[in-house]
């Protein structure tokens, strides 16, 4: 078994609500230095070692199910 | 980017992918602008001269709706309509549908919908008060619609539950026709004191514009032509146009304007939101009022991405933003008091005395163009209408049902999707909070009540399509009398409505014929009853390669009740209570749910209405609402009286002992305007002294565990908690 | 007495709580904004529902930092009462002034209904006027109202007796069927249902009118 981890974002043009007021309330707290705070979600994905095409599965599950391709989009971090 | 040059555009014609005709183009150079438009220009008119901005298919139409009355103090062409109820009181409503984005991204779609209609109404300076919707979807039979349902209720709860105001009414329901159209309606009603209502309009040349709220970014651009196009496979590039939603900006924009309106009446000239066509609509639409113009400049806008260019500016449909026309003096007080939430708020424009738009960006001309050819000048069209061969080809019979064994009909027809329990969708909407819900979703309307009066809001949303596509002009009438009966069984006084009318392709002269005869419909019965169309909303091109929706006008009505201790709600309350059917039922069949659930579809011509028998029955029920003697009052609709019985008896869990002089399938005639009521066994003789037309007493509430009906032609005894499961479950089950 | 209603931005129930103390007392009643670091003079806190900064990130924990909770936490120390209400229950986990979490619903939606509910513990100065396991009904309208926490916790809130509300039928998913907890101490509490929605009968219920009573009447005694 391998384990895939995959983070899914916001598309630059769509505006990440959330993370807009979590900047704000750590700037509050004195986080001076942060200037943006965007947040994803974060998949770790166990997919049989003998799995061809890992990668492919692994971006057309991300495509159809994990993202919603209106708004947002993926990066398969790494295998391990 | 690089722009084509206004050579480029007119030989590469790119103004047809924006929605305009190559006549519409050519009116424009030759008429408005007497030059040829530059790339920015253009973009202005394609999305101003759209139908969802420019009403260019409906406004002749439109006309027809009566819009006048004593009571209204706004009515269409400000952001909402307004009516006096008294007290130094007004209510504000509007609805909206937000059919096309729901359909491509049906979250956020629905929940820009919502946040859309809230700010139509605190932009007229009214407080928010209830919030009430209208769903259509096609069959739960696959996975994809079920997604879609549970998205769009998602969307609605999501934004009215965290702005906090409490989701009173509504309906949703299920045609094989809406699968690839769904039809997302949201109202908002508002109450504000008379003196305190904003215009939507600007003048005053000097008077400052005030940009507030959220920054600007590339979202939802096109999103107004893209509600007037018909759908089509490769809607890929449909997809850029979602906006994606932020109540809790919304909420902090909210308080703000209000606060500014309420304590400062006199610091705020006007005030319009950016809905559809962003930044470009509202302000060309705030001067063009007045005749007045506007030098804006776009280096001020607050941005949210990088090397926006003019065009993506005044088209962008970000969401959570306002435009007030202010006065010089008061301009740095006013920044400061939005500032103090957080919010952004810059000057962007001044208004000046010719009838001239201006833009400036980068210290050049960007758009010089004349706000009468942006607003007046748009197109007009008088659609060619033909009587739809489906309207003429129906049978003229009655439908017969063929009830073979009346018990397993009786338990279908509770599991029908249009009939079944629908908590379980608005039960995911706070109908609470604010403190003032008296009448909670699952009634015939909802009910508000007005802290520190005796007076309550009740509103409603009724859009039965199956009636208007079997006979548009009756099924108008139909519809808009279910409203008066929804309002008048709580106990309300109809006071005036909005609606949103949704249909497909209007090029189509059938179409338009269904569109133009169904308001005639909703005009004739407001004529009658007096009712003011306040505002309301047209969403044409509901068709999805070329499959068009029923024809779906959906009304919005809002009543007043004056005193709160009128309220009524449809469970019956007592065992040992009298029941009684109100109104004379017929052999109506056609366009039934006993129809749909016997043959999948429906057909036949619907029977003309008795009006003055309509409102005999009526006024029965407001003076014995009035004189206190009704106990529970509900109106008769989809499923007929056997249905309306057993969503009397739900709540409390009572049963019921029915004895009717009607046969078996008469309890599923859905004769219109037809009312069930209870009363206390002591006030029999002067209830039925107060009844003018004709009533049954038809038996009485109990305390059993069935549900005993006996017909002219047959007996049956049904078990009441088999007949509640089957009806709570019916959705549930399909939404698995 | 001179009692604040704490205004988050997004807070939208601030007015509702106001109404409903207004109806069930003569005190001094203001409303306090969250950036306000002081709350000097005040006797009691009241923290309304609402999606404080849109429940972003998780609900209640950016109000749990803005520069009020500290106050707060201060007019705890001293004990006196402290109430938080749906969000307010919420930010008052957030700010550690009580144990556990509320986390999403077990069914993943919006729940708003009016469930039955039990008076677990009327020894408490937001009880007292309730008899032990009264039934009462309380609104309730939450989509993150699952109580949640580790079983120690759970052991401790059941021996110090501070599990004050149970809903009678498991509506969201909370162990134990919590609704409504308060600190050792029992000065603050927390609680999902909404007491402020339920104190005219036109509104459907009055049961929660006796909350609030009980906050009063406990003052006035240690006064």
């Amino acid at each position: 078994m391998a384990t895939v981890k995959v983070l899914v974002n916001f598309k630059k043009s769509i505006i990440d609500v959330q993370g807009q007021e979590v900047e704000k309330i750590a700037d509050v707290m004195g986080f001076k230095s942060i200037e943006a705070i965007r947040i994803g979600k974060y998949f770790e994905i166990d997919i049989s070692d003998n799995t061809e095409n890992k990668e492919k599965i692994i971006s057309e599950l991300s495509e159809k199910l994990l993202i919603n391709p209106n708004l947002e989009e993926f990066t398969i971090l790494e295998e391990r | 980017m690089n722009e084509p040059t206004p050579i480029e555009l007119k030989e590469t014609k790119l103004y047809k992918n924006w929605g305009l005709t190559t006549e519409e183009y050519d009116y424009l150079c030759a008429d408005v602008l007497k030059r040829l438009p530059n790339y920015t220009e253009l973009g202005i008119f394609s999305v101003m001269w759209s139908e969802h901005c420019s009403y260019k298919n409906s406004k002749n139409v439109l006309k027809k709706f009566p819009s006048s009355g004593s009571n209204v103090i706004t009515g269409a062409g400000e952001d909402a309509g307004a009516i006096d109820i008294g007290d130094g009181m007004a209510v504000v409503f509007k609805a909206e549908s937000h059919n096309h984005p729901s359909a491509v991204e049906p979250f956020q779609g629905a929940a820009t919908g919502v946040g859309g209609i809230i700010r139509d109404i605190f932009s007229m300076g009214a407080e928010p008060i209830a919030l009430t919707d209208s769903l259509k979807f096609g069959l739960l039979e696959d996975k994809e619609t079920k997604n879609l349902v549970s998205e769009v209720v998602s969307g609605i709860g999501w934004y009215g539950n965290s702005i906090g105001i409490p989701n009173i009414a509504g309906e949703i329901s299920f045609e094989k026709c809406y699968k690839k159209n769904p039809l997302v309606n949201a109202m908002c009603i508002g109450l504000i004191k008379k003196t305190n209502l904003t215009t939507s309009s600007a003048k005053g040349t000097g008077n400052l514009l005030l940009y507030v709220g959220s920054k600007t970014g590339r979202d939802g651009i096109h999103g107004a032509t893209f509600a007037s196009d018909e759908f089509d496979e490769n809607n890929s590039t449909q997809k850029s146009a979602v906006q994606v939603g932020n109540p809790f900006i919304e909420k902090l924009l909210m308080d703000s304007c209000l606060d500014l309106v309420t304590n400062h009446p006199n610091w705020v000239k006007g005030m319009q939101d950016m809905g559809a066509a962003g930044l470009i609509s509202s302000t060309a639409e705030m001067v063009s009022k007045t005749g007045c113009g506007i030098t804006l400049n776009l280096d001020s806008i607050p941005q949210r991405e990088s090397d926006m260019s003019a065009y993506e500016m005044l088209l962008s449909e970000s969401q959570e933003r306002m435009v007030l026309c202010i006065e010089k003096e008061n301009s740095s007080k006013i920044i400061q008091h939005f500032k103090k939430s957080g919010l952004d708020a810059v000057i962007i424009g001044e208004i000046t005395d010719n009838d001239t738009y201006k833009a400036t960006f980068n210290g050049e001309t960007v758009v010089d163009v004349p706000v009468s050819g942006i607003v007046d000048k748009a197109p007009r069209y008088i659609r060619s209408v033909v009587e739809s061969k489906r309207v003429s080809s129906q049978p003229s019979s009655q439908y017969v049902p063929e009830i073979s064994n009346l018990e397993n009909t009786l338990i279908n027809i509770l599991k029908q999707p249009n009939i079944s329990d629908k908590s379980s969708f608005y039960k995911t909407y706070d109908s609470q909070v604010k403190s003032d819900t008296v009448v909670l979703p699952g009634g015939d309307a909802g009910v508000v009540r007005i802290k520190e009066t005796s007076k309550a809001i009740a509103v409603t949303n009724d859009s039965n399509s199956r009636f208007v596509y079997l006979d548009p002009f009756i099924g108008g009438q139909i519809l808009t009398l279910e409203s008066v009966n929804n309002l008048i069984s709580t106990g309300a006084r109809p006071v005036g409505l909005t609606d949103c009318l949704n249909f497909g392709n209007p090029e189509n002269p059938e179409i338009f014929y269904d569109f133009s005869k169904s308001v005639d419909g909703i005009s004739d019965i407001c004529t009658t009853y007096e009712l003011p169309v306040v505002s309301g909303n047209v969403s044409l091109f509901n068709e999805f390669e070329e499959d068009a929706i029923y024809p779906s006008p959906m009304i919005g009505m809002v009543g007043l009740i004056e005193d709160t201790e009128n309220i009524t709600t449809i469970d019956f309350k007592n065992a040992g209570d009298l029941i009684y059917l109100i109104g004379e039922t017929k052999d109506d069949f056609n366009g039934s749910e006993i129809q749909t659930l016997e043959n999948g579809k429906i057909f036949g011509q619907l029977s003309n209405l008795d009006i003055s028998k309509i409102q005999e029955n009526q006024n029965s029920i407001v003076q014995l609402i009035e004189e206190k003697l009704l106990i529970s009052c509900h109106d008769i609709s989809e499923g007929g009286l056997f249905t309306a019985l057993a969503e009397c008896s739900f709540k409390n869990n009572f049963g019921i002992d029915i004895k009717t002089k009607l046969n078996s399938k008469q309890l599923f005639s859905e004769t219109s305007s037809r009312f069930v009521v209870t009363v206390n066994p002591s006030d029999k003789l002067i209830v039925e002294s107060f009844i003018s037309g004709t009533y049954e007493l038809i038996g009485e509430v109990t305390d059993d565990s069935e549900f005993k009906i006996q017909t002219a032609d047959e007996r049956v005894n049904l078990n009441k908690d088999v007949a509640h499961r089957s009806w709570k479950e019916g959705i549930s089950c399909q939404m698995k | 007495m001179k009692l604040a209603v704490i205004v988050f931005p997004g807070s939208n129930c601030d007015k509702d709580l106001y109404h409903a103390l207004k109806i069930t007392t003569n005190h001094n009643i203001e409303f306090v904004n969250s950036d306000e670091p002081n709350l000097e003079g005040f006797d009691g806190v009241f923290i309304p529902g609402g999606f404080s900064y849109g429940d972003y990130l998780r609900s209640g924990a950016l109000a749990a930092k803005t520069p009020i909770t500290k106050a707060i936490k201060r007019l705890a120390d001293q004990g006196k009462p402290v109430l938080g209400i749906c969000n307010g229950f919420q930010i008052l986990t957030e700010m550690n002034l009580l144990p556990g979490s509320l986390i999403k619903n077990d069914s993943g939606k919006f729940i708003c209904d009016t469930p039955t509910l039990i008076v677990k513990n009327n020894q408490t100065m937001f009880s007292n006027e309730y008899k032990e396991n009264q039934e009462i009904r309380l609104p309730i309208a939450h989509g993150e109202g699952e109580f949640y926490c580790d079983l120690s916790t759970l052991k401790n809130l059941r021996e110090n007796n501070q599990i004050i509300l149970q809903y009678s039928d498991d509506v969201n998913g909370s162990i134990d069927k919590i609704a409504g907890i308060t600190n050792i101490k029992g000065n603050v509490m927390g609680l999902m249902p909404h007491p402020e929605r339920a104190i005219e009968e036109i509104l459907g219920s009055k049961d929660g009118i006796k909350l609030f009573k009980s906050i009063f009447k406990s003052s006035e005694v240690n006064q």
